[in-house]
């Protein structure tokens, strides 16, 4: 079971439409408070911001190395690579052209006229956004939202839908494509791609980018409230273990993701084959993880952004843009300075980006591809990031500013990735079905207790 | 003489006419018999034919629909996993304790209450009645949110335990398995207590005062009419309380979210929201199901020899 981080964003009952109309007519949402400067603030000093500097992250990527590889079967290099329906499983020493399967549309057309049908993590894209879109094309937005990967796959899968946008995670894009379930894009509508970082403009698992484009960025760490935990990860020599420490017992609650908490006692550990199949180093991790139950009645939990500003879950591990957004969370009397956040400083983590797709059966593939240029306009993604908390991987947004913008509070900087992070970082990729199955065992071992 | 066999051979004929033809009864079955067979029937036997069945190149499963090519592996692990030393023996047998103390407290809690509206009540049965469905009207899923903000550090609960000299206050949230016990009792209490005042209104007072008349003390004869008389209905609140409570998991999931109290309605979803594990989800629900109908089973032959007993 994949999971992703909008899975913990919880779902306000399958169709985030009712949320939509709150933001449009200007009604409080309940649990979000307005960032501390409006939206025109905001980008003023964005533009600014990207006028005057270039990008770092670009700069560091061009000379940083790239370690950060990982063999799919963790047994060495093999002679075959493994793959899934004939599809290479894709890793960062290993890119994949995914075949091409169907034309995409021809260029020039007008766009038609909607509704346009997005399929997404509930709360994971601004509102306002929308609203902005469909003024600007004069069509309505119909947000249906899912509450975890699987659940949308299944759904995708079955034929019966015609959503027109679909966000993956990216270790579902072979199977899309497999599947024949989305459709490859038509570059000359998505100017806006050169926005993004050079390495994802042609990504890995998706070279070329045939397929998708980028949305998300983030990585694990720890979040946690200070005034409701006596030690902080940087009181240990090797931070990781604060969530294994007795005297934190009843304080420590893990992601609700197989992937991300199977692979933390590697991490922790040292160890950056996250992609593994290998049997003895699951039931290891496994091993591991039954210390959390034994020794601190660990909680599992996929709201982190709700429960960590409201104290209920003190250290937690978590995804770097669910801290971001928990400054939107917090409870009245409540500092955001109280919060803090925790990932390796050597940059030896887990790390990843969310994608989006024009799905095959889409009834507006024109509009869907103006939909995925517009988010990837910069104006657009910081406006989009003000309200999600998770940043987009542009080259004119720069993390170093985020602070200083007022985005981000001080104690939150460590919350927020760089591009030269992803040179060091691992990636959470596509597993074999054999491989996913351990996996999946494993996780149910995990949570039967 | 002949006259009287006369007039009974007419009546039986006139009877004859009257009566609905005999194709009827059968066709007022069909509606729950089909209903039976949409909502039940198929489902289970897609449950056991994914199960049963295989995965495609995507690890996502493929019923096989003939029998003849089940393939038995999966369910079979699945039962061994549940017996001591399985992967799932700790679920499942947490799941036992917790149902049987949350039952015993149903019994305890809401034995009286039924007993009271049902026997004593009076004018007031109505109002009692209406009292005892009103959590009905409020979703199970609402009741249980409250709950989450009542046993909260700074709740309400302790700010009650602050002032009693028996509790202090508790974190209730962390992952205690009596704060699950809690939430099956609060949450199933209605289900239980419904039926058995249907039962407990039932019985015939003329029994009660029988006893009564016979000089047997108020105490004895509840515990030799009374209570006995209300046997059924003490089954039929404990069946329908505890099979849903069997398959309960959302209320470990408001409630604690640890590990160390997961039931195996927990491990199901886990397994059934799980990319590659659909199979073991559903050879799970297939064993939950055989331990659900061990105890029907046993629920309606006492049900059937009490009726016996009573004929």
């Amino acid at each position: 079971m994949t999971m992703h981080p909008r899975e913990r964003r919880g779902s306000d009952g399958g169709s985030g439409r009712s949320r939509l109309q709150h933001a449009r007519s200007g009604l409080w949402v309940p649990g979000r408070r307005p960032l501390p400067f409006d939206r025109r603030e905001f980008l003023r000093r964005s533009a600014m911001t990207a006028i005057a500097l270039p990008s770092a992250g670009a700069i560091l990527a061009a000379c940083g190395g790239d370690d950060a590889t990982s063999n799919p079967s963790g047994s060495g290099s093999g002679t075959t690579w493994p793959q899934i329906d004939g599809i290479d499983l894709s890793r960062p020493d290993h890119p994949v052209q995914l075949p091409l399967k169907g034309e995409p549309i021809a260029d020039g057309l007008s766009p038609e006229r909607g509704p346009l049908k997005l399929y997404n993590y509930a709360d994971y894209v601004n509102p306002d956004l929308i609203a902005a879109f469909e003024d600007e094309y004069d069509i309505e937005v119909d947000y249906t939202s899912f509450t975890e990967i699987d659940e949308a796959m299944t759904k995708m899968t079955s034929g019966g839908v015609d959503f027109d946008i679909f966000y993956p995670t990216i270790d579902r894009v072979a199977e899309l494509v497999a599947r024949e379930l989305v459709q490859p894009l038509n570059k000359s509508y998505l100017p806006n791609l050169a926005n993004v970082w050079t390495r994802l403009q042609s990504p890995f698992y998706d070279v070329g980018a045939q397929y998708t484009v980028p949305h998300t960025i983030w990585v694990d760490g720890i979040g946690w409230r200070s005034d409701k935990t006596d030690k902080l990860p940087t009181d240990y020599a090797n931070p990781w273990d604060i969530l294994w420490d007795s005297a934190n017992r009843g304080k420590v609650w893990v992601l609700q993701d197989d992937r991300d908490t199977l692979a933390l006692p590697l991490v922790r550990g040292g160890d950056l084959d996250v992609n593994t199949e290998d049997q003895a180093k699951l039931d290891s991790s496994l091993e591991e993880l039954m210390k959390l139950v034994s020794d601190v009645n660990v909680k599992v939990g996929a709201e982190s952004y709700v429960k960590v500003p409201e104290g209920q879950a003190p250290i937690h591990h978590t995804w770097s843009g669910d801290m971001l957004g928990a400054q939107s969370f917090l409870p009245d009397g409540v500092d955001a300075s109280l919060l803090g956040f925790w990932h390796p400083e050597d940059g030896r983590q887990i790390i990843g980006n969310d994608s989006i797709a024009i799905p095959r059966a889409a009834k507006n593939p024109v509009l869907a591809h103006l939909w995925l240029n517009y988010v990837l306009d910069v104006d657009n993604s910081i406006l989009n990031q003000t309200w999600i908390g998770y940043q987009a991987p542009l080259t004119a947004i720069d993390p170093d500013r985020l602070v200083a913008d007022g985005l981000v509070v001080e104690n939150l900087a460590s919350a927020i990735v760089r591009e030269a992070d992803f040179d060091v970082g691992v990636q959470l990729m596509q597993l074999t079905p054999a491989g996913e199955k351990r996996w999946d065992t494993a996780w149910g071992t995990f949570n039967g207790g | 003489m002949k006259t009287r066999v006369s007039l009974g051979r007419r009546a039986r004929a006139e009877w004859r006419e009257a009566r609905p033809p005999r194709a009827l009864w059968p066709v007022l079955a069909l509606p729950g018999v089909g209903w039976l067979c949409v909502f039940f029937v198929v489902p289970f036997y897609a449950v056991i034919a994914i199960a049963a069945g295989g995965v495609d190149e995507f690890a996502e499963p493929v019923p096989e629909w003939n029998p003849l090519q089940w393939n038995g592996s999966l369910i079979l692990d699945g039962f061994r996993g549940v017996l001591p030393g399985g992967d799932q023996s700790n679920a499942m047998q947490r799941t036992v304790q917790y149902v049987s103390l949350a039952l015993f407290a149903c019994y305890l809690i809401g034995y009286p209450v039924a007993y009271y509206v049902a026997r004593l009540g009076g004018r007031r049965k109505g109002m009692l009645l209406l009292l005892l469905l009103a959590p009905f009207w409020i979703s199970y899923l609402m009741r249980m949110l409250a709950w989450l903000n009542l046993l909260q550090t700074d709740g309400y609960v302790n700010d009650v335990a602050a002032v009693l000299p028996f509790v202090s206050p508790t974190n209730w949230l962390d992952g205690r398995w009596y704060t699950v016990v809690f939430g099956l009792v609060y949450g199933y209490l209605p289900f239980f207590v419904l039926p058995l005042y249907s039962a407990l209104d039932r019985i015939d007072q003329r029994l009660i005062e029988a006893s009564r008349d016979l000089g047997i003390g108020p105490i004895a004869t509840f515990r030799r009419v009374t209570l006995p008389l209300s046997r059924q209905g003490l089954l039929a609140a404990g069946a329908i309380t505890a099979l849903p409570m069997f398959g309960d998991y959302y209320t470990q999931d408001l409630l604690s979210q640890s590990p160390s109290t997961s039931m195996i309605g927990n491990q199901i979803n886990t397994f059934l929201r799980s990319g590659a594990s659909k199979q073991t989800g559903a050879a799970l629900v297939l064993v939950l199901s055989m331990f659900l109908a061990i105890l029907m089973a046993y629920y309606l032959w006492s049900t059937n020899a009490a009726s016996t007993e009573v004929r």
